[in-house]
């Protein structure tokens, strides 16, 4: 993108003398207005701040031999919560809801969940940010958020192509075949004896297969195995410029919400969707903060047994 | 000129963005150069391809290759090969065998002439079927004699 296309659309981060390297990366998905960060800037952190106090208490019913650990994290992440709330302590508390996400990581490492990664990231990007009475602290943050978001985004399209395993709908084939979770959101397209052959290879056995889908629905299939990688690729692209960022989110949100149709990891999914409402306008990481809050009380509660449900098998820890 | 502070932090925002930008192409050259696995280490690669490890522990005698159950070896020795499994599942061919078929010989020193495969599935995506690909250590008396690598 050119220098005349980011002080169109994006120059909320920019000096207006000398802009560095790193303003000018930052610049990519700018506000163009610092007023609002700083309120974008706090309805996300709340948000995050749930999320890591309700993710790190699923953990602690599961693992019962560091349960001391893993009750005194849950404690310091919901104090975090309950006072990065204001945004007095915001920066402590983000400190310290970074450093309960980092013994997490290391903890499960190398098995750690890449949502886990990108949690750390988007704690790590608002413990670099400071209150800044011009907002241009808050609107930095945006933009890095934003960028995050639109290269995680690019990143898993672009694996897809370099694994080659979604041009003809390989291993969305091979999850319906091994997984119920992708067997039950496609028993409406396949029909019944082409989902019992998906099923009836060992996927332990060398030249199990083909994972690939024949018959009248084969099309439709193969489009929207390929819809998956070339909408992950294209609206990161759109979310960057300022004319079709609004189009480009809703669109995102979509995507994700079909994906998590299928996999139902709802960890990922309540983080990303967060991430993608960034980049709307007014306030949605608020308006949507309270069906958060409800989804880990209800995990909780699952977990304990008072409510239907498994939080692990929603992939939500 | 915004204070330097302020610089500071913008630099730093700027080099997470980086990072994430890059560390996913990074960590697809580690796939392909080490087989580590794609679903971890935050390269954003779930859902792209199947990989299962499976290493198989031999003993090699005069007759030929007798398979060894893992669970009925001495309680330090499965745990080291099952920690190697796991290692090896993640980390792929940056972990070797070694560590765990030392403690493997030191409990089991019937097992004089050992050796491990580990056998690497993934789904092709040439014909949509699952490929395999073999490695193969060899052990004598614990310590590593042979690697037959891809």
């Amino acid at each position: 993108m050119g220098a005349a296309l980011r002080l169109r659309y994006l120059p909320a981060v920019a000096s207006p003398t000398r802009s560095s390297f790193a303003q000018g990366v930052l610049s990519l998905a700018g506000d163009g207005d610092a007023a609002t960060a700083p309120i974008r800037i706090a309805d996300f952190r709340r948000f995050l701040l749930v999320y890591t106090a309700g993710r790190s208490w699923l953990w602690v019913p599961l693992e019962p031999d560091v349960q001391v650990a893993l009750v005194a994290g849950a404690i310091v992440a919901s104090l975090a919560a309950a006072f990065g709330a204001r945004d007095r302590f915001a920066v402590p508390a983000v400190w310290a809801a970074l450093l309960v996400v980092l013994a997490q990581v290391i903890w499960r490492f190398p098995g750690t969940a890449n949502h886990l990664y990108l949690e750390f990231i988007c704690l790590a990007v608002l413990a670099v940010c400071r209150r800044d009475s011009r907002g241009a602290d808050e609107a930095a943050a945006l933009s890095a958020l934003r960028l995050v978001t639109a290269t995680v985004l690019f990143h898993t399209g672009l694996q897809k192509v370099l694994y080659g395993t979604w041009f003809q709908g390989d291993f969305l084939a091979f999850m319906v075949g091994i997984d119920d979770r992708f067997g039950s959101a496609f028993a409406w397209l396949l029909p019944a004896d082409e989902l019992a052959r998906l099923a009836s290879y060992d996927r332990k056995i060398t030249g199990a297969g083909p994972y690939r889908v024949t018959g009248s629905t084969a099309p439709i299939f193969l489009l929207a195995s390929n819809v998956v990688w070339i909408a992950e690729m294209i609206l990161p692209v759109l979310l960057l410029v300022a004319r079709t960022r609004w189009v480009a989110a809703v669109a995102g949100l979509a995507l994700i919400v079909g994906i998590q149709a299928n996999a139902r990891e709802v960890a990922f999914g309540l983080l990303f969707v967060n991430l993608l409402l960034l980049f709307l306008p007014g306030r949605p990481n608020a308006w949507l903060l309270p069906a958060v809050a409800v989804v880990f009380a209800w995990a909780l509660l699952a977990a304990a047994g008072l409510l239907p449900g498994d939080p692990v098998a929603w992939n939500l820890l | 000129m915004p204070p330097a502070s302020t610089r500071f932090r913008t630099g730093l925002l700027a080099a997470i963005v980086v990072f994430v930008a890059l560390w996913p192409l990074a960590h697809r050259l580690l796939v392909a150069r080490y087989q580590i696995n794609p679903w971890k280490f935050g390269g954003f690669a779930m859902y792209v391809t199947y990989v299962s490890s499976i290493p198989g522990l031999f003993q090699v005698t005069s007759a030929g290759f007798r398979p060894v159950d893992p669970a009925g070896l001495s309680p330090e020795a499965r745990d080291a090969f099952e920690r190697f499994r796991m290692r090896r599942s993640a980390f792929g061919r940056l972990v070797d065998p070694d560590e765990a078929l030392r403690v493997v010989h030191a409990d089991h020193p019937e097992l004089e002439h050992a050796m491990v495969v580990v056998q690497r599935l993934t789904l092709d995506p040439r014909d949509g079927r699952i490929a395999s690909e073999k490695e193969t250590f060899a052990y004598s008396a614990g310590e590593p004699v042979a690697r037959d690598s891809p």
